[in-house]
């Protein structure tokens, strides 16, 4: 594994970003909110990428940009989660949101300061892999006839849920491969960008599902 | 990968990540699969009760049939042979009167209402279809009504029409009544065409040149009782396993168009 291969992988996962950001914007007015998010958080994503391409260039290690849009996407997700349950779960989500926060800020301040805060890519990780299980465990009692492949948020929860789960090992041990694995590092970051693009291919279905039910309502996903 | 304590880690890492992602494709399967089974369920919960629904309306369709052929059998036996004591009665007392004329009123009147009772009678339970069969009472039936509206109803064969199960037949024939009816009291038409055809399918149509209608209008306004007509030949065709077609593209009258398979009869 090269930088060069590394980094054209990334690329690729830019453009993928860039692609969901077109995806969701098309037909603004006419989008669920659920897809709005989603090309936020893309959006922002992809601003990061940009951030980490450029900010090592003028001598700051630390993605302070990158971290912060970390915590937004978590936010924008949380959010995303909270409407599609229905806003049942709102304070819940509310609190899980600002104890990561305020978690997530003192670790940037004062704990890890580096690159990469694992510890607020672990707890995202977990509250993401719980809520996805807990969205699929509500769409199947509340929407048992409803047509998933059609329901662009089932492809959402799916995606969030395959790349967290994929990236959760990795970010527990992310300090320990920094410090002793560095000769493998590129390997294993490598791997997280692959799991950031599968991520993206699985939302651009959901994205894709969506601006189908658009064009043809009558084949909304609704039950038979 | 220098030390074993190394190669372990890495290891952990490989065999943590692949089972999570594992469990995370195990949770979107079960979903996915789960989900089919359920709309699967659902679909066939669907067809029983619609089965189950066309047999209750087949059971009250033939309930209220059986009670017309009660209440026809009634009337023509009972009534009808009871009016017709009366009349004999009446026209030996009117013999013995020096006046037989004084009595022609009641017996007119009483003429009248034995052949009302006989009508009622024979609309209730066509007998000509359980004699001869469909077309026949079909041809009765627009002769009857041509008599008394005075309107000239055409009745029209196409091709051979095969007989079937007389309930069926009973039940096509109340459809044509019912269009038939429909069509002398609403639609201000000068001549009315009922047209039989038989072939791989039996379609009965029921044109007329009136004002024509909208069924779907009068179909949304069954709640106050007008379109209860309609939706009686719509269950009446859904129960046959027929489909029924209004055209709607007409700019003059109304055409309706029952098709019934026969394999369905």
């Amino acid at each position: 594994m090269t930088i060069e291969s590394y980094l054209l992988i990334f690329k690729i996962q830019s453009v993928l970003s860039a692609l969901n950001v077109i995806l969701s914007f098309i037909s603004f007015s006419k989008r669920q909110i659920e897809v709005k998010l989603i090309g936020l958080a893309c959006l922002l994503n992809l601003l990061s990428d940009f951030a980490w391409y450029f900010l090592p260039l003028k001598g700051k290690d630390v993605n302070i940009p990158g971290h912060i849009a970390n915590i937004l996407i978590f936010i924008i997700f949380c959010y995303l989660y909270n409407i599609a349950l229905t806003n049942k779960y709102k304070r819940v989500i509310t609190w899980v949101c600002i104890a990561f926060c305020i978690a997530a800020i003192s670790n940037h301040l004062f704990l890890q300061k580096k690159d990469i805060n694992s510890y607020n890519q672990i707890a995202s990780s977990i509250i993401f892999i719980l809520l996805s299980i807990f969205y699929f465990y509500r769409l199947l009692i509340d929407l048992p006839a409803q047509q998933l492949h059609r329901l662009p948020m089932f492809w959402f929860c799916t995606g969030i849920l395959i790349y967290n789960a994929g990236t959760l090992f990795l970010s527990v041990f992310t300090n320990y491969l920094v410090e002793v694995l560095h000769n493998d590092f590129l390997f294993y970051g490598t791997f997280l960008i692959i799991m950031y693009i599968i991520q993206h291919l699985v939302v651009m279905i959901g994205l894709w599902q969506d601006l189908r039910n658009i064009k043809s309502p009558s084949s909304s996903p609704s039950a038979p | 990968m220098a030390g074993p304590s190394e190669y372990q880690i890495a290891l952990l890492i490989t065999l943590g990540t692949v089972g999570m992602l594992l469990l995370a494709i195990a949770i979107i399967l079960f979903m996915v699969f789960y989900q089919k089974k359920m709309i699967q369920e659902q679909f066939k919960r669907q067809q029983l009760e619609l089965i189950y629904q066309q047999k209750m309306m087949e059971a009250a369709l033939e309930s209220q049939e059986q009670e017309r052929r009660r209440l026809a059998g009634e009337l023509h036996d009972s009534i009808g042979a009871m009016l017709s004591t009366i009349r004999v009665g009446i026209i030996t007392i009117a013999r013995q009167l020096p006046e037989p004329e004084s009595l022609d009123q009641s017996k007119k009147m009483l003429d009248d209402t034995i052949s009302s009772v006989r009508a009622i009678s024979r609309e209730l339970m066509p007998s000509t279809l359980e004699k001869f069969g469909f077309t026949p009472a079909v041809k009765e039936l627009c002769e009857r009504f041509q008599e008394t509206s005075l309107l000239p109803i055409h009745c029209i064969e196409h091709g051979e029409v095969r007989s079937f199960e007389k309930s069926r037949e009973l039940m096509l024939f109340r459809v044509v009544q019912e269009l038939l009816n429909n069509a002398l009291k609403h639609s201000k038409a000068s001549v009315i065409e009922v047209s039989i055809e038989g072939g791989d399918a039996l379609s009965v149509s029921v044109e007329d040149n009136g004002i024509g209608y909208d069924p779907d209008a009068i179909k949304n306004s069954a709640q106050n009782g007008k379109g209860l007509g309609l939706f009686n030949i719509e269950n009446r065709a859904r129960v046959l396993g027929g489909v029924i077609h209004f055209d709607k593209e007409r700019s003059i009258g109304s055409k309706v168009t029952l098709v019934v398979p026969y394999e369905k009869v």
